[in-house]
């Protein structure tokens, strides 16, 4: 089975504009909290182009929600397997993935969410 | 020559003791404080980040107290979630600055204090008397909650502090 490797880079597309800061140039730790399932939500971007990139994130992230795309979270895996979380790829829709194995600790997530949102580079649509 | 020093321990002053009295005069009483202390920021600067705070605070309960407000499944920030941040904000000692208010997807009201890289103090409330909070101060990093009634754990105020000093 297909697994991502560290070095690959994935992408968290950003719907709210409080998520972020542009006159920072950083996001902010809740894009990378969990959904109340325990997911967080990410696409595998590596080998793709910009045009591509964002391409996926208003087809399969906005379009679908009916919220228009704010910008993206991209962040290598290696940051997110570092931190002792796991990342499944499901390909649903293709190139999908989530980030799993978050600590039932509401505040370790936030620290988590911190360090990753340290780590991620913040692109405008 | 002297000059006046904001105590970062001291508590601030628009927060007033609900729970001490129950009487008619007692009520009066803090609606009479509540009333002073509005006056006397009014014409003032002193009150505007708080207000912004407030402001901020009251945008982000209406726009995130439904269901999937992120696009992503989060839990709506409840009323009384709500009620506990703004009970936060004005439990923040004066000489904090004050935070960026952000919705969790958990339904929790999260306050992000960033002073620069690496340095960042968050906690969160959720109307369940619990602050769950984590910090990174350069290579250190620390987590863990609190419950708290009518003024903030000192270990809130620490690390703000520490964040600050």
């Amino acid at each position: 089975m297909d697994q991502i490797k560290p070095e690959e880079n994935l992408a968290r597309y950003i719907l709210r504009k409080d998520h972020f800061s542009a006159q920072q140039k950083r996001v902010k730790y809740v894009v990378f909290m969990p959904a109340p399932n325990g997911k967080t939500s990410v696409f595998r971007i590596s080998s793709l182009s910009e045009n591509e990139i964002w391409e996926i994130g208003s087809r399969e992230v906005a379009q679908k929600r009916g919220i228009p795309l704010l910008g993206r979270a991209d962040i290598s895996a290696f940051h997110i397997m570092d931190n002792n979380l796991k990342l499944i790829l499901d390909n649903n829709p293709p190139r999908h993935a989530n980030i799993t194995g978050w600590s039932s600790e509401k505040s370790e997530q936030k620290l988590i969410a911190m360090e990753l949102a340290e780590n991620a580079q913040l692109h405008l649509k | 020559m002297s000059m006046a020093v904001q105590c970062i321990d001291c508590p601030s002053f628009y927060a007033i003791p609900s729970g001490i009295g129950f009487s008619d005069d007692f009520k009066n009483l803090v609606k009479n404080i509540k009333n002073q202390i509005q006056e006397i920021c009014e014409p003032l600067t002193i009150g505007r980040p708080l207000e912004e705070a407030v402001k901020s605070l009251i945008e982000i309960y209406k726009e995130c107290s439904e269901e999937n407000w992120d696009g992503y499944n989060a839990l709506p920030i409840t009323a009384n979630a709500f009620e506990e941040a703004r009970n936060i904000i004005n439990l923040l000692p004066t000489s904090v600055p004050m935070p960026e208010i952000l919705a969790e997807p958990g339904g929790e009201v999260g306050f992000e204090w960033r002073k620069g890289d690496r340095l960042v103090f968050v906690l969160s409330v959720g109307g369940k008397h619990k602050i769950n909070y984590a910090g990174i101060f350069g290579s250190n990093k620390l987590h863990g909650s609190e419950y708290f009634g009518e003024s903030l754990p000192s270990v809130i105020i620490e690390n703000l502090r520490r964040l600050y000093s």
